[in-house]
């Protein structure tokens, strides 16, 4: 049985917010059943992804939505979480418990979501732009990448962002010499080459075969894998040249989907920092270990088109859902403000948590 | 006291004690009452404190405005201050530990090599 994606919807991101985190969730999953030909009494599942501490917030927004699901839950996969409820809404379906899922995405800046404390092995040094500094800085040294790399895969994606008006920087522009000249904050990584945090929500419907009947524009899940490799960065520090469960996750989704990178034409990836797109490109297989940043002017794939997380920001347990509706939007051919790319037939969504100790990939075809 | 709050105790000049497979012959880490490897009970065991360095970098952060690196201690990875003159692969010492608010402050020195 195939799963179908119906329809999505993705708030604009904000440093702060006033409404609360379940108003944010409900505001997304509201914006979205208008959206839907698929009636809100054949909802049977609500899936929230959000790193919050609060209680029982998946039954709260069934409440506030007057949704009466088969199964309401809360998923929380730091960083990872926003793939990780689409991944377990379609093993949902997929096993015939659930006809049709939404699986909403919401964060607030008071989120614990933004560092893992439990990492001791971290010691002093325990924000996620420590590590990230260290994947740079075995990059640059084992492969020549340079910040003039990295600063281009913040031009591009600060650009793009440009053109969503969901994006938190959707009215700042940046040039390659305001990026060059950025504070620096740990070597090799300037300011922007960092995403921030921010506040938002996204949601998206999932369905069955039988039931994408009903949509006018279903786009199908050809693939989906996830890998974890536990959660400190001593775990995954021996090799610090590649995110090693991206790259178990991407073979394996591309061995379920039967397609190959080259066959990809868009792509959403985890640029939590730019080092992290770079890696992101080599390890899914778009091109060869060491040479990430030839590829950042090919253009052989539209890359992070709503701005990714560098231009988007990154309200965490919102991310892989947003990231989701981005390639959800290209492939209906629905993507606003200019930034629609012409003829994308499948796209792949890449998203991960803590220091890459998780990966998901999803791979999408119209 | 938890595992973990024992450790930080324990926590004295280069000294930190880890848990330790008697069976695996292997350190656990983060710490863990079973080890992971064979779920046998682990013991606290004072850590080889000489290890090599497996990278470096430079925090311009304005509490933290000094060189870090990961260096590598009998198979456990730590996180800690360096002096700006240790290479990459240079064999290192943990010179230093001591608890910061909760976290474990470490500091590696380089190992001088007797020739």
């Amino acid at each position: 049985m195939r799963i179908g994606i119906d329809s999505g919807d993705t708030l604009e991101n904000q440093k702060f917010s006033d409404l609360t985190l379940p108003e944010l969730a409900c505001k997304s999953i509201i914006n979205l059943l208008k959206k839907t030909k698929i009636d809100k009494c054949e909802v049977d599942g609500l899936i929230l992804s959000s790193c919050s501490n609060e209680q029982y917030l998946g039954n709260i927004i069934s409440e506030m939505t007057n949704l009466n699901p088969k199964i309401c839950t809360k998923v929380e996969n730091l960083c990872n979480s926003g793939t990780t409820a689409i991944f377990l809404a379609r093993s949902l379906i997929l096993s015939g418990i659930c006809n049709a899922i939404i699986v909403a995405g919401a964060e607030k800046q008071n989120s614990p979501g933004n560092k893992l404390l439990w990492d001791i092995t971290r010691g002093v040094y325990d924000l996620p732009i420590h590590w990230a500094s260290l994947f740079a800085k075995t990059h640059f040294r084992n492969f020549n990448t340079t910040e003039e790399d990295l600063a281009l895969i913040s031009e591009k994606n600060h650009k793009n962002a440009n053109k969503n008006p969901n994006a938190l920087f959707y009215n700042k522009k940046f040039n390659f010499q305001d990026i060059m000249s950025s504070k620096k904050i740990i070597d090799p990584l300037k300011i922007l080459d960092c995403c921030y945090s921010c506040e938002g929500a996204s949601s998206i419907l999932l369905v069955s075969e039988k039931y994408a009947k009903k949509s006018e524009n279903p786009i199908w899940i050809r693939g989906i894998s996830q890998n974890n490799q536990g959660a400190s960065f001593s775990n995954i520090s021996s090799d610090l040249r590649s995110i090693t469960t991206t790259k178990i996750a991407a073979k394996e989704a591309f061995n379920q989907s039967k397609i190959k990178p080259s066959d990809i034409d868009i792509v959403e990836l985890h640029d939590a920092f730019t080092i992290m797109e770079l890696l992101a490109y080599e390890d899914i297989g778009f091109i060869e270990k060491g040479k990430g940043s030839s590829f950042i002017t090919q253009d052989r794939i539209h890359t992070n088109t709503r701005g990714g997380l560098l231009g988007c920001g990154h309200p965490i347990g919102a991310t892989g859902i947003e990231q989701t509706n981005e390639i959800l939007l290209q492939l209906q051919d629905k993507a606003p403000n200019g930034r629609q790319r012409k003829n994308c037939s499948r796209g792949l969504i890449h998203n991960m948590a803590a220091a890459g100790t998780s990966s998901t990939i999803i791979i999408l075809e119209k | 006291m938890n595992l973990k709050e024992s450790i930080l105790t324990k926590i004295k000049d280069e000294i930190i004690f880890i848990t330790f497979c008697t069976k695996c012959k292997k350190y656990n880490w983060p710490p863990s009452y079973n080890c992971k490897y064979c779920f046998r009970k682990t013991i606290l065991k004072k850590l080889y404190n000489k290890g090599i360095l497996l990278e470096v970098s430079y925090s311009h952060l304005p509490d933290q405005n000094n060189y870090f690196g990961i260096g590598e201690f009998s198979g456990i990875r730590i996180l800690g201050m360096v002096d700006g003159d240790i290479k990459i692969n240079d064999a290192i010492a943990i010179f230093k530990i001591k608890v910061n608010n909760g976290r474990i402050s470490v500091e590696f020195n380089r190992l001088k090599i007797k020739k």
